[in-house]
């Protein structure tokens, strides 16, 4: 199964997301690897940041999802899913989850990289460093 | 009736999501409009050099969904109920 899905704070927890997928595991998996995107209290300056303001276009989770869906098919996964989190976020909160279920630790570590590079390059979600001095849209 | 979006700092610098713009053939014609009902920034933002009309690398137009740059540039054709996205590079990070 591929997902992609945009939530607001507090929609998704990581927990019961990785009991969810844990409880409906097929007997081939081997292996099961998370990825956390948490927000960093220090902007590329230096500046501390106190929040971190996420935007989406409505495309995101289609985007997300077929990022998802790319990922899971180039390595053979039984399944990929992303949630990323658009919101007002502190810093030490969770952005981004990514978890891949295959055989191998091999696919699953590979998996987890690519999708994020994917995201990063392909999903339209843009995000703006409030700091002490104002706010920055983080560009590239 | 052309459909435009805006997103992240264009949105900012607009004051507003989305807006719609009549009787333009081009992405071309469609800048030229904007610039005019936005001003000085958003000519700023979206020309390197507003004489030799260079769009800067930091602005992605997409008509519906995809990239001008793709297609023909700021020659590239608007139909009635198009939809452009204007918005700046992907937030990225390491």
């Amino acid at each position: 199964m591929a997902v992609g899905r945009v939530h607001k704070k507090g929609e998704v927890d990581l927990c019961k997301l990785m009991e969810e997928i844990r409880q409906n595991l097929g007997t081939e998996v081997g292996a099961l690897g998370c990825f956390v995107g948490i927000v960093r209290g220090t902007a590329k300056s230096g500046e501390r940041v106190d929040l971190l303001h996420y935007e989406a276009a409505e495309e995101a989770a289609t985007v997300l999802t077929e990022i998802a869906k790319e990922v899971q098919e180039r390595f053979g996964l039984e399944e990929l899913q992303i949630h990323h989190i658009i919101d007002d976020l502190k810093p030490g909160e969770d952005a981004i989850y990514v978890v891949a279920c295959g055989k191998h630790r091999k696919e699953v570590f590979q998996a987890l990289v690519e999708a994020m590079e994917l995201v990063k390059s392909k999903a339209p979600v843009w995000k703006k460093e409030i700091t002490p001095s104002g706010g920055y849209w983080v560009e590239g | 009736m052309v459909i435009v979006k805006f997103f992240a700092s264009f949105r900012e610098l607009t004051g507003e999501p989305k807006t719609t713009v009549e009787g333009v053939r081009t992405v071309g014609e469609l800048l030229d409009h904007l610039s005019a009902k936005y001003g000085q920034k958003f000519v700023q933002s979206v020309f390197e050099d507003p004489e030799s009309r260079r769009l800067r690398s930091t602005v992605n137009i997409l008509v519906n969904g995809r990239s001008i740059v793709l297609m023909e540039g700021l020659e590239t054709k608007l139909s009635d109920s198009d939809s452009v996205a204007i918005f700046p590079p992907i937030s990225g990070g390491e």
